[in-house]
């Protein structure tokens, strides 16, 4: 503040100047060049050299696809870098510049990149909202076969392209990451991919809708984290990964894997876009039974089976952090009456935010009883987001209350005003209370009947905060 | 761990104390020490004392870890995690709670104004604290993404020492490059 006339910055030394820019996307490094001459020359010092080529979202917004593809062809022309580390493009070449995204990927392998992020939609979604061109007039862009003949790879990141192999392809042994979105490739395709792959870690595939199946081969022995999202499957996956430890299913799910060991899993999120009742319930027990050894998971309620048989109960020795994305408060009386989670220490919970329609669920055929027998030993924190103050809620809150002998906190994340006063005044003309009754009052009257709960852990304290509807922090978005 | 003191004299001739294991973060004061050239107080003429107590608060958190704000910049301890047979699973626990930790304490450690910035990238740079220098530098490039040349002249107070020719003609040549920063 007190010295704010002064240019600081400028009087750096250019190592750490060159270090910033570095870590800068092409254009705000290009835009540094019209600040003044010191800023100028090193920007063209840096330009000629730099590894981190990112000619990213910032780099397309706003500008035609000629003056992006000048911008581009000037700053490779430049490059005399034998080298580079990363290369980032995102931009719509159509079929006029397919010749010059060609090009820049030759650019990027001759100088043997290491991160490769190529994303081939990004104009195309603006163009279809302003109705400058219709889907079948467009054909999706077709990877060069030279690209898979770089052997420097570690990560590779495709969108919205055709990715078909070379008929000589002799792998990328030392590819890291390999995230696919919207890429249309072959079951076999992929498969002779990820087989050649043999330090692969991580593997992401994105709204691959074509693919049926998905095999993830044994000679994967490294890969450690798998993310399958809205990839529509339609029949079998199959997954032999004995070193997977994080696994995560967002999508549409008609059958369930066919896991032949993930014995080292510690955590998975699965979360299932349909709640139709088309999924039979022996695939929702499989879901349960397959992930009884994870400790961390994040289910959806429509991933739970309703009726199951007496017998059925997955016991989750190892689980002791759990978040469970409801469509309703019974949500939480299922998983609990199918699973017994003695280590089970946090507990997070996404109500679904709107009011309950008991009949709704009764019709559909779904238990609301409580468990019987339940126990949360170990259940330190338990957290509720979208939680609204109504009945069947503070019955549940009641549940866990009762149970939760060392309970060290419960926070109950309200809805913000006008969700939370509709749930809160609902519940204050079930109790007789004047519905005209404001929203500190409805509040209040929360606080109060949460402190006349009884509780099994003493020292258990509650804590009622306001937050926006979803609950972020449990809803985990994947990438 | 040793509890050796080190004394570090300021520009302005202010001395301060600090563990070896704390004065080992950074590369300069290790290749000091490590090179027997400890005689006392070592003379640190480019730090101020404005600036050195935090430093030395830096040095404290990260002592004789060099790597470890890099760890967090990757996303945390998954990145570096080794498979190893006898993996042990409680140290991971205590180190996902102390990579946690280490990101809050960083994210208070870094709320500063733009003149302690400038000093602590000078002092990170002379000292060699390669974790300091990552946190600064990426905060600096930060005030500088996806911002217009204008912008950033402000944030930063630069003054174009551009002649009004080179100004014209540096516009021309913008133009030419991309017509939209013209607009911005």
């Amino acid at each position: 503040m007190e010295r704010k006339s002064q240019d600081k910055i400028s009087n750096l030394p250019d190592s750490i100047l060159l270090h910033i820019l570095s870590l800068l996307p092409i254009k705000s490094a290009v835009a540094t060049s019209a600040l003044a001459k010191r800023w100028r020359n090193l920007c063209t010092c840096y330009l000629i050299q730099a590894a981190n080529l990112d000619f990213g979202d910032e780099v397309t917004d706003n500008q035609t696809p000629e003056q992006f593809v000048d911008f581009v062809n000037r700053c490779l022309n430049i490059h005399v870098g034998k080298q580079i580390e990363r290369f980032r493009l995102c931009f719509d070449p159509s079929d006029r510049f397919r010749l010059d995204a060609v090009n820049w990927i030759g650019f990027a392998t001759r100088k043997s990149v290491k991160e490769l992020h190529l994303d081939f939609c990004h104009r195309r979604e603006r163009y279809y909202i302003k109705g400058e061109i219709s889907s079948d007039e467009r054909r999706s862009f077709e990877l060069p076969e030279f690209l898979f003949n770089n052997e420097s790879l570690t990560h590779l990141d495709l969108s919205h392209c055709v990715l078909s192999l070379p008929s000589i392809f002799s792998g990328f042994g030392f590819l890291q990451t390999l995230r696919l979105r919207d890429v249309q490739v072959t079951e076999n395709t992929l498969e002779c991919l990820l087989s050649n792959c043999p330090l692969l870690e991580k593997l992401i595939l994105r709204e691959c809708s074509p693919l049926q199946s998905i095999k993830i081969p044994e000679s994967n022995q490294q890969l450690r984290s798998l993310t399958l999202c809205h990839c529509w499957l339609g029949s079998e996956i199959e997954i032999f990964a004995p070193n997977i430890r994080s696994f995560l299913f967002w999508g549409k799910l008609m059958q369930w894997f066919s896991i032949k060991n993930i014995s080292n899993l510690e955590e998975a999120v699965i979360y299932l876009r349909d709640t139709e009742d088309s999924r039979p319930e022996h695939v929702r027990m499989r879901i349960l039974s397959d992930l009884a050894h994870v400790k961390i998971l994040t289910i959806c309620g429509g991933a739970l089976p309703w009726h199951t048989p007496k017998d059925f109960r997955v016991t989750f020795n190892n689980l002791q952090e759990l978040q469970l994305l409801a469509d309703s408060v019974y949500d939480v009386y299922s998983f609990f009456r199918q699973s017994i989670c003695p280590c089970l220490e946090r507990f997070f919970i996404r109500l679904p935010g709107v009011p309950e329609d008991l009949c709704l669920w009764q019709y559909l055929g779904m238990p609301t009883e409580e468990p019987l027998q339940c126990g949360f030993d170990h259940l330190k924190v338990i957290k509720m987001c979208n939680f609204r103050g109504s009945n069947v809620e503070l019955k549940m809150v009641k549940f866990f209350l009762e149970r939760a002998v060392v309970l060290e906190s419960l926070v109950l994340v309200v809805l913000q005003k006008s969700y939370a006063q509709n749930g809160l005044e609902d519940e204050a003309e079930d109790f007789g209370c004047p519905s005209n009754s404001g929203n500190e009052t409805s509040s209040g009257l929360l606080h109060e009947k949460l402190l006349l709960l009884p509780k099994a852990s003493s020292g258990a304290q509650i804590f009622v905060c306001e937050g926006l509807e979803g609950g972020n922090d449990v809803l985990l978005n994947p990438h | 761990m040793s509890s050796t003191k080190i004394f570090l004299k300021s520009s302005d001739d202010k001395t301060f104390e600090i563990d070896e294991t704390a004065a080992r973060a950074s590369e300069t004061l290790k290749n000091i020490i490590d090179g027997g050239c400890l005689d006392g107080v070592i003379p640190l003429p480019n730090v101020s004392s404005n600036i050195l107590p935090k430093v030395i608060e830096y040095c404290k958190k990260h002592g004789g870890d060099n790597g470890s704000s890099k760890k967090i910049a990757n996303g945390g301890v998954d990145k570096d995690k080794e498979i190893l047979p006898d993996y042990d699973e409680e140290e991971d626990k205590r180190e996902k709670v102390r990579v946690d930790e280490l990101k809050k304490w960083e994210e208070e450690y870094m709320d500063f104004d733009q003149q302690v910035l400038y000093d602590l990238m000078l002092a990170a740079n002379y000292l060699h604290i390669k974790g300091l220098l990552d946190l600064t530098v990426e905060k600096a490039a930060s005030m500088i993404r996806g911002r217009t040349p204008d912008q950033i002249r402000e944030n930063f107070n630069i003054n174009s020492d551009f002649t009004p020719e080179e100004e014209e003609e540096m516009i021309l040549i913008e133009d030419e490059w991309d017509d939209e920063w013209a607009f911005d």
